[in-house]
């Protein structure tokens, strides 16, 4: 017999629940108790279902938790790294955005550096345009040539298409009053094709009185047969005309004759003399002297120093705007551009002649201008001795105006060559402050320079001062790079106060060039090779140059030619 | 009474946090020594560096530390410091290896502390990472946002033509 196994045991147990299976328990009984039980399982197995899908759910939820938390993590770190960010950016701007922070990191930046650093932000461009130090360290350091609020008039008063290049003003004194005059150059619209000088008076409040852009166009036409420089008066300004012409123009009515302008008096032949001198450029004391001489010799005795009490400014030619007087007050014709007339009076330019002392001896003698001419044509009839013929050269050369007028037109270095000819040359030119100024040895408002070709953008069509601003110190160096004529040259000039042996010069002074196209490395080189001037064991800080460069003048329309 | 050498001052950073240094280490801070000499009584009043958190300042004090033998800065140092941009002592190259943060919070630092030297090393610091950078380099090393319109930045590139290498 088969013994019951453990598995149907249990389930007997299971059904009848441990109670003893008696001989009454009928098959009913057992399926009965058998059904019982399994409704019984089938409960608990729904309630175990339950709680299943209850876990399930719970399950689901934690997992959508923490999905959330790692979605929420990594926003964190991103803002963690986005605040990490900008408090990087914060600190850096906090020092870059500093502007005495900003220029002490710049300022140890080469200035090359600094060229393309402009191009970083708005605040590194402003930075660098603007603080003085910087400006220095790119040669670029620009400085006001008219008082502040002054330029704002000049803006208003000047219209396209005129635009304005560059002006310089110039003081003076007159027996009466000072005079102050500025002279603008315009660079005409394209169509007119010249550059264009207008020369006027500045009133107190320095407002130039112009009608309107019309009458300064109008005046403009009238003149573009001329060429090159043209210097007029200001058609609505009470004044007239300092000019002159070459002798043969001037109507002869005696030696006598006079010239008068509202500026002074100007007797005839004051030019002719040294009409054939030249450009400035070739200016020759020497060649002054040999013509001077010869004028004397050839009869040409009626020449007289100048007898107006300022300067004059000769002319190419005139217009209908601003027509120019004689004596009378007659108008007189303007110079036809053919003539061989206009061609001698375009050398004149070369001098001018300021003539003070004449008048000064006038009046020191206690006689009226005529009685000394006539002194004078007395003498100089009967000066027929040699000796004499010089007389009219020493007469420029000792009146110490003259002399400075001359000198004033004659290049740095000549100028320096000029001191070591005779003491007299040097006291003239230590003692004069134009001529300090034109050497750049002391700070000048009036030089006026422009280039509009070495690099359009920077330098271009833009006025150019170099003023140390202070007469320089025993062995101070300072380098200065300045634009100058004939457009498309750059003038380096490195001027350096030192010992010179030979002159007792304390100023010396050399002149270097740089050619159209130029480049920033050019300059570098440039740069080494002035400091080879400089005396060893001296202090030499060429970030200390000091170039003064209009920056707001005219950039854009150049920038546009250069397209 | 203690000698000036060996003299203490509180100071106390922006975060509250006290730290105590030799006077003659704080002093190399112009604005710190000033403060002494106003006080008049160092060590007993704590000096307040609110612009500063502790972190900075224990930097800062670790440059001053090191240098607080050096000798007062003249005012011909200043004129001639941007002569020597490489110029930066070993020891200081490697106190400035920092976290850009760090770096430009001890400029801010020195610059409100009044400590020169330590604020020419950081500026030098600074301008050698400029050093030979593109304008865009530079831009992404400090997180400068470009602000110019592509006309701007056209014109100044041809405004900068002449002063870049051939």
């Amino acid at each position: 017999m088969r013994r019951p196994g453990r598995r149907s045991m249990n389930v007997e147990h299971e059904i009848f629940a441990g109670e003893p299976r008696d001989a009454t328990t009928t098959n009913d009984d057992i399926l009965t108790r058998l059904i019982k039980r399994m409704d019984q399982l089938e409960a608990n197995n729904s309630t175990l279902i339950t709680e299943n899908e209850a876990l399930r759910r719970k399950l689901d939820e934690v997992e959508l938790r923490l999905e959330n938390v790692s979605i929420e993590m990594e926003d964190m770190r991103q803002k963690v790294a986005v605040m990490r960010e900008s408090q990087l950016r914060n600190a850096s701007q906090r020092v870059l955005g500093i502007t005495e922070l900003l220029e002490r990191v710049l300022s140890f930046c080469p200035p090359k550096q600094l060229f393309s650093l402009r191009d970083v932000s708005h605040t590194f461009r402003s930075a660098i345009q603007d603080l003085p130090k910087l400006r220095s360290v790119t040669f670029t350091n620009p400085r006001d040539v008219i008082e502040p609020g002054q330029d704002a008039v000049l803006r208003r008063e000047l219209q396209p298409p005129l635009q304005l290049n560059s002006f310089f003003m110039e003081k003076w004194k007159t027996p009466k009053s000072d005079c102050s005059a500025i002279t603008l150059q315009f660079k005409a619209a394209p169509s007119m094709g010249a550059t264009y000088w207008i020369r006027g008076d500045l009133s107190a409040t320095f407002s130039i009185s112009i009608g309107s852009p019309q009458e300064l166009q109008v005046a403009l036409k009238g003149l573009q047969t001329a060429v090159g420089r043209t210097y007029l008066t200001l058609p609505a300004l009470p004044t007239s005309v300092r000019l002159t012409f070459p002798d043969r123009l001037r109507r002869r009515t005696g030696n006598e004759q006079m010239w008068t302008s509202q500026w002074g008096t100007m007797h005839r032949g004051d030019v002719s003399a040294i009409a054939e001198v030249g450009p400035a450029t070739a200016l020759d004391m020497m060649k002054v002297a040999e013509i001077l001489e010869r004028n004397h010799a050839a009869g040409e005795k009626d020449w007289v120093l100048g007898q107006h009490e300022t300067g004059w400014t000769p002319v190419y030619g005139g217009s209908s705007a601003c027509p120019m007087h004689n004596n009378a007050g007659a108008p007189v014709a303007p110079l036809d551009r053919d003539s061989k007339d206009f061609e001698q009076s375009r050398h004149t330019i070369a001098v001018k002649l300021h003539s003070r002392p004449a008048q000064q001896q006038i009046l020191h003698n206690g006689r009226d201008y005529h009685s000394q001419e006539t002194r004078s044509t007395k003498s100089q009839r009967t000066t027929s001795h040699p000796l004499f013929r010089l007389r009219g050269f020493y007469s420029v050369l000792e009146t110490p105006e003259l002399l400075e007028m001359i000198i004033l037109e004659m290049e740095p270095s000549d100028v320096f060559r000029l001191c070591r000819t005779s003491r007299f040359f040097l006291d003239t030119i230590r003692t004069s402050t134009a001529i300090s100024k034109h050497l750049w040895l002391k700070a000048d408002k009036t030089i006026n320079a422009s280039s509009p070709e070495l690099n359009p953008a920077v330098f271009a069509n833009r006025n150019l001062k170099m003023n140390p601003s202070t007469p320089l110190p025993a062995n101070d160096v300072r380098g200065n790079m300045l634009l100058v004529q004939p457009p498309g040259q750059l003038h380096f000039v490195l001027t350096f106060a030192r010992e010179d042996v030979d002159s007792s010069l304390d100023g010396y002074i050399t002149t270097m060039y740089m050619e159209k196209g130029a480049r920033y490395t050019d300059l570098e080189d440039l740069v080494g090779e002035c400091l080879e001037w400089v005396p060893k064991g001296y202090k030499v800080d060429c970030a200390e140059s000091i170039v003064e460069i209009d920056m707001e003048w005219g950039g854009q329309e150049e920038g546009k030619e250069d397209e | 009474m203690a000698s000036e050498a060996e003299q203490t001052v509180k100071l106390v950073s922006s975060d509250n946090v006290e730290i105590v240094t030799e006077r003659k280490v704080a002093e190399r801070s112009m604005l710190i020594k000033n403060m002494i000499e106003d006080l008049g009584a160092p060590g007993e009043e704590p000096i307040p560096i609110m612009n500063v958190s502790e972190a900075v300042l224990r930097k800062v004090l670790e440059w001053c530390t090191h240098h607080k033998n050096d000798p007062a800065p003249s005012q011909d140092d200043d004129a001639d410091s941007r002569k020597k941009t490489t110029d930066i002592e070993d020891w200081d190259q490697k106190f400035m290896q920092v976290d850009q943060e760090m770096l430009f919070e001890i400029i801010l630092a020195a610059n409100y502390m009044d400590i020169k030297a330590l604020l020419d090393v950081g500026c030098k610091t600074v301008a050698n990472m400029i050093k030979g950078k593109s304008p865009e380099e530079i831009r992404k090393t400090f997180n400068i946002q470009n602000d110019f319109t592509p006309e701007e930045e056209d014109q100044i590139r041809r405004e900068n033509e002449w002063a870049e290498d051939r």
